[in-house]
């Protein structure tokens, strides 16, 4: 494990991984601070781009994006009063009031402080559950790599909205979707309605881009204006490092939190948060404190939180192929690209891939913080573009990152097909992440299930133990999403 | 809030047409060998029982009160957006127009002059910004497309269905 702990290190500081690196970092502060675009759309856009790279660099540029948008979220939380991702919501809460004191400053300080701290310890704890989950990744079989994708879409499904059937059918809907094309058992063309383009499947790229970078460039055009007026910063960045060193329990805490939510499929990035903020209001004992009116202590929670639920989402995605959400789906996408298979190989002969995305994990997280820290002033200018100058530029790059899954037009048309499809999915309150999760997941259920049964017919549903806990976890979600709902 | 209520009967019949889709999966599959059609059919038959009685349900009870998307992640961006307003709706449209017209102009010309074209157009008639910083935006669209697709990731690009026609070799 040392050994590819350090061939991980090696693979990330060597050139150009390194460049790759300091590329997605600098990208992820972008797609952080601006509302509207999001490390999800930040990661579906440069998905195409790391085709041609080795698995290192592939991984130094996504994770490099992916593992600082919640740092940078900040700034559009605290300046704007808006989230700049679904996981800096409840920053604002006492953020935004903050910078309405004039302490935006302070609460950048903290905010970024506990973020790298968040990062760091979400990294640890992805290193610690290598060595307990290596022995259990590799006591599974068929049936059991089957059921777990049945369980995460079941809880992606289930839980990522307000309604679990819809959330359900649209993952089977994902599912149906994925086995368009030729058939990876007996070489059937299905789907194929006879067209082409379509013999090839569908391609996840334009997929995620429309379901998930149209319909907010939408929004965008329709909301119009600039996203701010120009700042007014404060003083105070030192003494926000300080509150942040004061209050290292409750962001420990806390961290430890995040990491726990992201590691559950179809929970994550909006309730963690949440969570968090929560558990400092009610774990706190001081009487002066006043949460929602500008307390440092509800911008420390968030924020350690957000940045260690990143940790904790690799966790399935890499040790079991089942990815938490959209994000962690596009991330698979690109290990499969990559022809890296998640699972027993990236827990054994990959160990190192695993690693370089730990490293990259770590060290994106450390230079952000500090980063961050040096040039908040200028970056929050950012945030006073108009929209219909990001507009043209988010378009160019959707398109042109479309048109790199085949190179035909075919992706456009699948783009505006499922741009369509998720804005009124959006309109209707309908959850977006099982799309793309059931888009990746499909061939590998798919290919799970077909040697399961050439293998044991049907028995495995009632004879394999981790088998049957795996159903009754599935059936247990359903119905805990159910009677959520009927509660609400 | 009749509004509310048409849009209800619209989800309900978007979710029907899923149904036909997932019943439409298992009539076809049955045509494959086992193989390749259980897949199929196991989801085609689960998607069409959940899509009729959520069709049922959403068309009968009014479905529920439309939310922002929960967990997971899907919806990072909270603008508060009037969608039903009709100044909203002329935004809307003309949106999807330009998304449209970048798809007809690159069937047209190919993305080498559709994308810029589109930027240029974009910036100076849709935004009404300057002269000089619609050109300068077109201009680092040229070089990134250029640099970037053509250079850097030699990306195959579209002719363009005029210049085949007129015989125009571009590229």
């Amino acid at each position: 494990m040392l050994e590819a702990a350090q061939l991980g290190l090696q693979g990330i500081l060597s050139w150009p991984a390194f460049g790759y690196l300091l590329l997605g970092i600098s990208l992820g502060v972008f797609f952080g601070m601006v509302p509207g675009l999001s490390g999800l759309s930040g990661m579906a856009i440069l998905l195409p781009f790391t085709f041609d790279l080795q698995p290192y660099e592939a991984m130094a540029l996504l994770m490099g994006m992916y593992a600082i948008t919640s740092t940078s979220d900040t700034i559009s939380s605290v300046l704007l009063g808006v989230p700049g991702t679904a996981g800096s919501q409840a920053t604002i809460m006492d953020g935004y009031p903050l910078a309405k004191k004039g302490e935006a400053a302070r609460a950048f300080g903290a905010a970024y402080t506990v973020s790298g701290f968040g990062g760091v310890v979400g990294a640890f704890l992805l290193v610690c559950s290598i060595p307990i989950l290596s022995p259990l990744v590799l006591s599974f079989g068929a049936p059991e790599f089957f059921l777990l994708g049945v369980l995460g879409m079941a809880m992606v499904g289930a839980l990522s909205g307000s309604a679990p059937a819809k959330g359900i059918l649209v993952g089977l809907l994902a599912l149906q979707f994925s086995m368009i094309g030729y058939s990876p058992q007996d070489g059937i063309p299905r789907f194929w309605f006879g067209v082409p383009y379509l013999l090839e499947g569908f391609p996840i790229v334009p997929c995620v881009l429309g379901l998930f970078s149209l319909p907010e460039v939408v929004e965008l055009a329709v909301r119009r204006g600039t996203l701010s007026d120009v700042p007014e910063m404060g003083k105070g960045l030192a003494d926000g490092v300080r509150d942040a060193a004061r209050n290292w329990w409750l962001a420990l805490r806390c961290a430890f939190i995040g990491a726990y939510i992201g590691f559950i499929p179809g929970l994550g990035a909006s309730i963690v948060d949440w969570v968090a903020y929560g558990h400092a209001v009610q774990s706190n004992k001081d009487p002066k404190a006043e949460f929602g009116k500008g307390e440092i202590r509800g911008v420390i929670a968030p924020e350690a939180a957000n940045n260690a639920m990143k940790g904790g989402s690799l966790i399935p995605t890499i040790a079991f192929g089942i990815p938490g959400s959209a994000t962690m789906a596009i991330l698979l996408g690109a290990f499969l690209i990559h022809g890296i298979y998640p699972g027993p190989e990236l827990l054994s002969t990959r160990l190192d891939v695993t690693f370089s995305v730990i490293w990259a994990l770590v060290i994106a997280n450390v230079l952000t913080a500090i980063l961050l820290m040096g040039c908040t002033n200028q970056l929050a200018k950012v945030t006073t573009i108009r929209g219909s100058l990001l507009i043209p530029i988010i378009l160019v790059l959707v398109f042109m990152g479309s048109w790199m899954a085949t190179q035909e037009l075919g992706d456009w048309l699948v783009l505006m097909g499922l741009g369509a499809l998720g804005y009124l999915m959006k309109r209707w309150g309908w959850p977006r992440p099982p799309i793309a999760l059931g888009i990746v997941l499909g061939p590998i259920m798919e290919r799970y299930l077909d040697i399961s049964v050439s293998r044991y017919g049907w028995s495995w549903l009632w004879q394999r133990p981790i088998c049957i806990i795996l159903i009754l976890m599935t059936l247990a979600t359903l119905y805990y999403a159910t009677r959520s709902q009927k509660r609400r | 809030m009749a509004r509310r209520i048409r849009e209800h009967y619209i989800e309900s019949l978007f979710i029907l047409a899923m149904a036909v889709m997932f019943a439409a999966g298992v009539v076809t599959a049955r045509e494959w060998p086992l193989k390749s059609a259980l897949f199929p059919t196991l989801i085609g038959v689960a998607g069409c029982i959940i899509a009729v009685i959520l069709s049922l349900w959403t068309g009968i009870r009014g479905g529920d009160e439309k939310a922002p998307e929960g967990p997971g992640g899907a919806a990072d961006i909270f603008l508060d957006v009037n969608l039903r307003s009709g100044e909203a709706l002329k935004r809307t449209f003309i949106i999807c127009g330009w998304l449209i017209g970048i798809f007809v102009g690159t069937w047209l010309l190919g993305q080498l002059i559709a994308l810029p074209l589109f930027v240029f157009l974009y910036l100076k008639v849709g935004s009404n910004e300057g002269w000089v910083l619609s050109l300068s935006l077109t201009a680092a669209a040229v070089a990134f497309l250029y640099g970037v697709f053509d250079k850097v990731i030699h990306a195959s690009w579209y002719e363009g269905e005029l210049f085949r026609f007129l015989g125009i070799e571009l590229f």
